[in-house]
């Protein structure tokens, strides 16, 4: 998802740091405990940021990660990750899809017992519906994007633009009608694609695959998410929305699982400044922060140890592009050895301070079968190890580098570390003869040297940039360094391989993820293994991490953070220790 | 009097008008565009977001539609996820700002006009000092630096105090957490007060109109208040009003500390990229008429004082 929660702020965020340290910004032990009756009010307060998306109710045109999660809350999905994100658990729907041999039709049946707020039966027409929302060319949904493999999608989203946009199959008339999306009884849809997508069920997970009521849509217009008029389908539906200020929800007693639903009221305070976020939780005044937004990585040594403050790793990347079309880089070797050049473990553990994992794949761990993909690599950066001084000297010669050449490293200045990151790594490759000239810029001005609208000129050496999964498949990755996607301005290292797409459609055609994974791994080998083309160097892997109360329980256990960020709010429940 | 108005109200509208082009013209001329820093964004999705907001027309239509729209009192979508009416976007927030800037605003008048007026009095005595002392104290401490101090809750302190630990009010939710933000940034212009009135009440003193008032036998205290005062008042609010303007656009960095659900915030997160084109064209059109309105009350205000200048 397109997280820019880092962003927001930043210099705001760095201003306010300077004063903070000054100030000092010790934790209070919030004092665990280990009962777990249940305490005499079960009221959350979770804090969000503030952004305008705060206001956006209506599933498919939300995109911030807490805005989707939140609405999670409200409306619900078809399916969920379990635990570790590791497999689909159905949740609007009976049971995990029922896919054709052809891989070609998903047929999902919804759970009987699932009914709107207002006590109206879920049915697969609003199923059909939501699918028409999302993909309506009035409604603007970004993640659109991801339904345009589904039959006459991409013709009823594009419009009249449907034969320049829709290139790869036969259109239909582009109506909503026509979409391969229809009920074949009250409670089952099934889904018609255009080709095999393997991780289609996974996509059903998003906010863009919501069933949605018409009939309250179309009374209301875009004031049905007003909350007198909104009718959800979750564990919680909307009670009150103060702008910029909090977003109420309470229990939906005709919610399927009601009675497991522990939580009576969630109130999600609009916080942006971490530090004041923090200082509230401090105070006592919100229990849970929403992930990344309440500490500063300045501030995470500091409460690194506490038993309120959780991480895990998340399913992102950080990556420095290398552009393959420029002449500096053309040489695989001189990639690679720019690649283990760079001191991982000095990068985390002084730059970015946050617990994040130095990587040697592109694809992050988190990722179903990541063990069978990282094999491809076999571990030629040495991530864990620091930098191969020697070795990568040796690749430099080996690939004919002029010493005199200059690298250009461009990267958005406005988001999180990144400038300290390129400063690092000006040092660390000073150290094998490559000399960088770093070019700041800002998050969208990157796309006037092409990233994200066309190829990325060929003066540009290295972009610094990350990717967040859409959904848990390596295809996720694998994507990024496909021919197609050099047009697209999406494969920042114009790295185009015949082999490599070879593998790559071969994998877009099993459906089996075991045996999916295996060319994962050959793609993989070709990418950053000891024969690889290298280009892109994987930097590090993200943590998410926040801070949470420990009184408040999940499934009755310790709060754990998702690898996806994600929270799922019927599973929480607050232990009488908040009382005393 | 009413020609005076009148003519100024009449200026006004040529102001305003450039300063959209202007605000348009340089919103456009950013190297971003919306929609296309994020790769994700299928083509058939980013020609829908492209054509909601028109940014494939030609320039000038761009502007056209732009005024149209605002006269009509659209200022159209943010280009923000989610693409909320703007103007919702701003009346949901706009009010909290006006009420914190004005309450503010009222609080620093009073102080600091009151400090002002002490200070001049008592022109290089110990009271004098302390005054001065302190306003340019809480002229030199930025803001963000007094909010992040305030919420906090705590300050190092060389030994012996060490720690000072403490619990100010702030946010939003009443008007004991409202007492914060307010008097963070009612501190931060008070200073202007004090200072131009002390030094425009010390040279009002100087004026023979003061020694022939005295000399007619009108006491110290009505010398002062119906004299030096009011002729001093005149720099006071001539200044006062881009100061009131300040208030609304400085307060951000408050509201952002201090969590108060304001509509400067957004002005910062319209800049964060990729640039929010309609937000930050609808706000910057709101401020210029801010002033613009400003400067007109404070005309008509300085007329009433001084009534020679509307003469002029």
């Amino acid at each position: 998802m397109s997280v820019n929660l880092r962003k927001i702020g930043a210099t705001l965020a760095v201003l306010a740091s300077a004063a903070f340290i000054a100030a000092g910004c010790g934790g209070d032990d919030e004092g665990g405990g280990g009962s777990s009756d249940l305490a005499a009010s079960q009221d959350l307060v979770i804090q969000i940021g503030d952004e305008t998306e705060a206001g956006v109710f209506d599933p498919p045109k939300t995109s911030y990660l807490d805005t989707v999660n939140r609405n999670s809350a409200l409306f619900a999905a078809l399916y969920r990750y379990n635990d570790d994100a590791s497999e689909l658990v159905p949740y609007a729907a009976a049971d995990l899809p029922e896919i054709s041999e052809d891989g070609l039709t998903y047929t999902v049946k919804l759970r009987d017992d699932a009914s709107w707020s207002d006590g109206k039966a879920l049915t697969a027409d609003d199923l059909v519906y939501g699918i028409q929302h999302a993909l309506d060319p009035a409604t603007g949904a970004y993640f659109a994007s991801f339904m345009l493999d589904i039959v006459g999608a991409c013709e009823f989203n594009s419009g009249k633009d449907a034969a320049k946009n829709c290139t790869d199959r036969e259109l239909t008339d582009g109506k909503p009608e026509s979409i391969g999306v229809t009920a074949t009884d009250d409670q089952t849809v099934e889904f018609k694609l255009n080709r095999v997508v393997p991780w289609f069920d996974q996509l059903m997970t998003l906010q863009t695959f919501t069933p949605l009521r018409r009939d309250v849509i179309e009374k209301f217009g875009d004031d049905w998410t007003d909350p007198k008029n909104i009718v959800t389908s979750g564990p919680f539906t909307l009670a009150s929305y103060k702008p910029k200020s909090e977003i109420v929800v309470t229990k939906n007693d005709e919610f399927w699982g009601a009675d497991d639903v522990e939580l009576d009221k969630i109130t999600f305070r609009m916080i942006s400044e971490p530090k004041t976020a923090y200082r509230e939780f401090e105070r006592g005044r919100i229990d849970m922060a929403f992930p990344r937004t309440a500490i500063d990585a300045a501030d995470v040594a500091k409460v690194k140890t506490e038993d309120f403050y959780v991480s895990a790793p998340s399913t992102e990347t950080q990556y420095a592009y290398m552009n393959t079309r420029s002449p500096e880089l053309a040489d695989p070797k001189v990639r690679q050895a720019i690649a283990i050049g760079i001191d991982r473990p000095s990068l985390v553990e002084n730059v970015t301070q946050r617990g994040d994992k130095p990587m040697n794949t592109i694809t992050p761990s988190g990722i179903p079968n990541y063990d069978v993909m990282a094999q491809g690599s076999q571990d030629f950066i040495g991530a864990e190890d620091g930098p191969n001084i020697d070795k990568a000297k040796g690749l430099l010669e080996e690939g004919g580098w002029d010493a005199n050449d200059t690298i250009d490293v461009y990267f958005s200045s406005d988001s999180g570390s990144a400038t300290q990151v390129a400063e690092q790594m000006q040092s660390d490759l000073a150290k094998i003869g490559v000399k960088l000239e770093l070019k700041p810029t800002s998050g969208d001005v990157l796309s006037t040297v092409g990233f994200g609208i066309s190829p990325v000129k060929e003066s540009v050496n290295i972009v610094l940039q990350g990717w967040v999964a859409d959904y848990l498949d390596g295809q996720n990755y694998y994507q990024l360094f496909t021919c197609d996607a050099v047009d697209v301005g999406l494969n920042t290292a114009n790295y185009c391989s015949e082999d490599y797409d070879k593998l790559y459609a071969e994998a877009l055609k099993t459906v089996d993820a075991d045996d999916r994974a295996q060319i994962y791994k050959e793609l993989e080998a070709k990418l950053t293994g000891p024969d690889g083309d290298m280009p892109a160097a994987p930097l590090y892997q993200p943590t998410n991490d926040t801070v949470v109360a420990t009184y408040v329980k999940q499934g009755g256990e310790k709060f754990k953070i998702a690898s996806t960020g994600l929270i799922y709010y019927d599973d929480l429940s607050i232990t009488a220790d908040k009382d005393s | 009097m009413f020609a005076y108005v009148l003519r100024r109200a009449l200026w006004s509208v040529p102001v305003i008008l450039v300063s959209t082009f202007l605000a348009f013209a340089l919103v456009k001329e950013m190297p971003s565009e919306p929609f296309t820093d994020n790769p994700k964004l299928a083509p058939s999705v980013r020609d829908n977001l492209r054509e909601l907001y028109g940014l494939d027309d030609p320039y000038l239509k761009q502007y056209a539609d732009f005024v149209t729209d605002l006269v009509q009192g659209d200022f159209g979508l943010s280009t923000k996820p989610g693409h909320r009416e703007v103007r919702e976007v701003i009346t949901e927030t706009l009010p909290t700002s006006m009420l914190l800037g004005a309450c503010a605003f009222a609080f620093a008048a009073f102080i600091g006009i009151g400090l002002g007026v002490i200070s001049a009095l008592k022109a290089n005595g110990i009271t004098d000092y302390v005054i001065t002392f302190f306003a340019t104290m809480a002229f030199a401490l930025p803001s963000f630096v007094v909010a992040t101090l305030w919420v906090s809750g705590k300050i190092y302190l060389p030994p012996p105090i060490g720690t000072l630990q403490f619990e100010f009010p702030y946010g939003w939710d009443s008007w004991g957490d409202r007492i914060g933000p307010i008097l963070v940034l009612g501190l931060s212009i008070m200073p202007y007060f004090t200072r131009l009135v002390r030094s425009s009440m010390l040279e009002a003193l100087q004026q023979e109109y003061i020694t022939t008032s005295r000399a007619k036998g009108l006491s110290w205290r009505r010398t002062v208040v119906r004299h030096a005062l009011r002729n001093s008042m005149i720099p006071t609010v001539i200044n006062a009003g881009p100061l009131f303007a300040f208030v609304l656009t400085g307060s951000f960095i408050i509201e952002r500390i201090m969590i108060v659900p304001g509509v400067a915030d957004l002005f910062i997160d319209a800049f964060d990229s990729p640039v929010d084109s309609r937000m930050v064209l609808a706000t910057t059109v709101l401020l210029s008429v801010l002033i613009v309105v400003l400067n007109l009350i404070v005309d008509m205000i300085v007329a009433v004082l001084d009534p020679r200048i509307a003469r002029d």
